[in-house]
C-alpha cells in the first residue's frame, strides 16, 4: 500500500509529508508527472471487467495501480517533452501525455488530497463567497465589475474604504527571471482617474474591514489548525501580510467552537480534505471570511508554530478510502 | 518591446504597471516587482506561479498558490 506524492523534487513541503508517512510505518512516493516520459515510464490496461491494471516505473521503482491507496496533491509540474519539436509539436505531446497519463492517474478510484474537479470549483472566489454565506460566514460587502462607474459608486459608499485583489492567482510574470506580486491593496483617491482600465477585464472590490489580527485555519480532514498573523504591527502587512513576511508574528491560535465547525463544514461543502482559510477577526470579535486556498502552503507557519500540518496530513493520507 | 517597456517601467518599490497601454488593465496599478524569487520559479514552465516554498529557505513563502493544476489541464 503506498501514498501517491505529485509535486516537485525540490518541494521541501512534500518531503515533511513523506517523512511523517514512513515514521508512521506506510510507503510514500514522490512522482513528478514532469519526469513523464524522460524519465518515468506507464504501461496500463483496461477490461470490460477490470479497471486499469499496469505499473508505473519511477527512478525508485515500480508501483502498481492497485498498490496506491491515496494521492496528494502538492505541486506537480507541467509534462516536460523532450527538447528540439517545433512548438505545435510540443504542444500535441504534452496533451497526450496530459489526458494518457494524467487520465490514468485521475482514474485511480482512492483518496485523493485534494479531489482535482473540488480544487478547480473552490479556484472560484465568487462560488467560495457565496458557499461560506449560504453556511453563515461573515463576508466583506463585495462588487466584481468590469464598469468602471459601478466600482466608483462602491467606493463613494464605502468611503474610500475599498480593497482590491485579483480574482485568479497573484503571480504575474515579466519576462525572464521577473515576477510581479498583485497583493491586496487599498484603492486609493488618486488612483480614481485611471478606473477606465476597469473595462478591461473583471475586478474583484471589497469593502475595506477593520482588523485586529488575522487568521489562517487550515483545516486537514477534520483537523483544523488555526494560526493567528498579526498583520497590523507594520503598515506593509495591514492589506495583506504576504507584502511583508518579516514585519509579522504568527502564534497558534484556538478558535471557539463553532467557528472551527464552519472552518470543516465550508472546506467539506467544497469537497475538499484540506483547505487553507483567511480570516479576519475585527476589533468588536468577529470573524470574517476572506476565501478559502484548495491548496495554501503551510510549511512556513509549521516552523513558526510547531502545529503538526505535516504529521495530520500524512495521518489522513494513511486512512486511505475513496474521496468520492 | 513590451518586454521592454515591461522592465523599464517597474521600480522594485513604488507602485509599478507593466503595460503602457492607453488603458491599462486596473489591477495592474497593484503588481509589485517581487524582491526575492523563490529557488523554484524558473524550475519550468509549470512553475511560473508556483512560490512554492517553505519560507526557510529565504525566499517568498506564497500562501496562495492555487497553481496545482497545470499538469492536468488544457484549459
Amino acid at each position: 500500500m503506498a501514498v501517491l506524492i505529485l509535486s516537485h523534487e525540490h518541494d521541501s513541503t512534500a518531503h515533511r509529508v513523506q517523512q511523517h508517512i514512513e515514521h508512521l510505518g506506510g510507503q510514500a512516493v514522490l512522482l513528478n508527472p514532469a519526469a513523464f516520459p524522460q524519465r518515468i515510464s506507464l504501461s496500463a490496461r483496461v477490461r470490460e471487467t477490470t479497471p486499469w491494471q499496469g505499473t508505473i516505473q519511477t527512478t525508485h521503482g515500480p508501483l502498481p495501480f492497485d498498490a496506491i491507496t491515496s494521492v496528494y496533491v502538492r505541486r506537480p509540474h507541467h509534462y516536460h517533452i523532450r527538447e528540439g519539436y517545433p512548438e505545435t509539436v510540443e504542444r500535441f505531446l504534452e496533451n497526450e501525455a496530459m489526458k494518457g497519463f494524467g487520465g490514468i492517474l485521475r482514474s485511480l478510484s482512492c483518496l485523493w488530497m485534494n479531489d482535482l474537479e473540488a480544487i478547480r470549483r473552490a479556484s472560484f472566489q465568487p462560488f467560495q463567497l457565496t458557499l461560506a454565506a449560504s453556511l453563515g460566514w461573515h463576508l466583506p460587502d463585495t462588487l466584481i465589475t468590469h464598469d468602471p462607474e459601478a466600482f466608483l459608486a462602491f467606493w463613494q459608499q464605502q468611503e474610500g474604504r475599498v480593497i482590491y485583489k485579483p480574482l485568479h492567482g497573484n503571480f504575474f510574470p515579466g519576462g525572464g527571471h521577473t515576477y510581479y506580486t498583485i497583493y491586496t491593496s487599498l484603492v486609493g483617491e488618486e488612483l480614481l482617474s485611471q478606473r477606465e482600465g476597469i473595462r478591461e477585464t473583471a475586478h474583484l472590490f471589497q469593502a475595506d474591514i477593520p482588523k485586529c489580527y488575522e487568521i489562517r485555519a487550515t483545516v486537514i480532514g477534520e483537523t483544523v489548525l488555526a494560526v493567528g498573523i498579526d498583520s497590523q504591527r507594520a503598515h506593509a502587512s495591514r492589506q495583506d501580510w504576504r507584502a511583508s513576511y518579516q514585519d509579522v508574528r504568527s502564534w497558534v491560535e484556538p478558535l471557539p467552537r463553532e467557528v472551527e465547525q464552519r472552518c470543516i463544514a465550508l472546506t467539506q461543502a467544497l469537497g475538499l480534505l484540506y483547505g487553507a482559510l483567511d480570516l479576519i477577526v475585527t476589533p468588536s470579535g468577529d470573524f470574517i471570511f476572506l476565501e478559502i486556498n484548495p491548496n495554501g502552503q503551510y510549511g512556513w507557519l509549521e516552523t513558526e508554530t510547531g502545529l503538526p500540518f505535516s504529521r495530520t496530513i500524512a495521518t489522513v493520507l494513511l486512512r486511505g478510502g475513496n474521496s468520492a | 518591446m513590451i518586454q521592454r517597456d515591461f522592465e523599464a517601467s517597474v521600480r522594485p518599490v513604488i507602485p509599478a504597471h507593466p503595460f503602457e497601454l492607453p488603458s491599462r488593465p486596473f489591477g495592474l496599478h497593484f503588481a509589485r516587482k517581487n524582491v526575492a524569487v523563490p529557488q523554484d520559479l524558473t524550475c519550468d514552465k509549470g512553475t511560473k506561479t508556483d512560490a512554492d516554498t517553505t519560507g526557510g529557505d529565504g525566499s517568498t513563502p506564497n500562501p496562495n498558490s492555487n497553481e496545482v493544476l497545470d499538469w492536468m489541464d488544457d484549459d
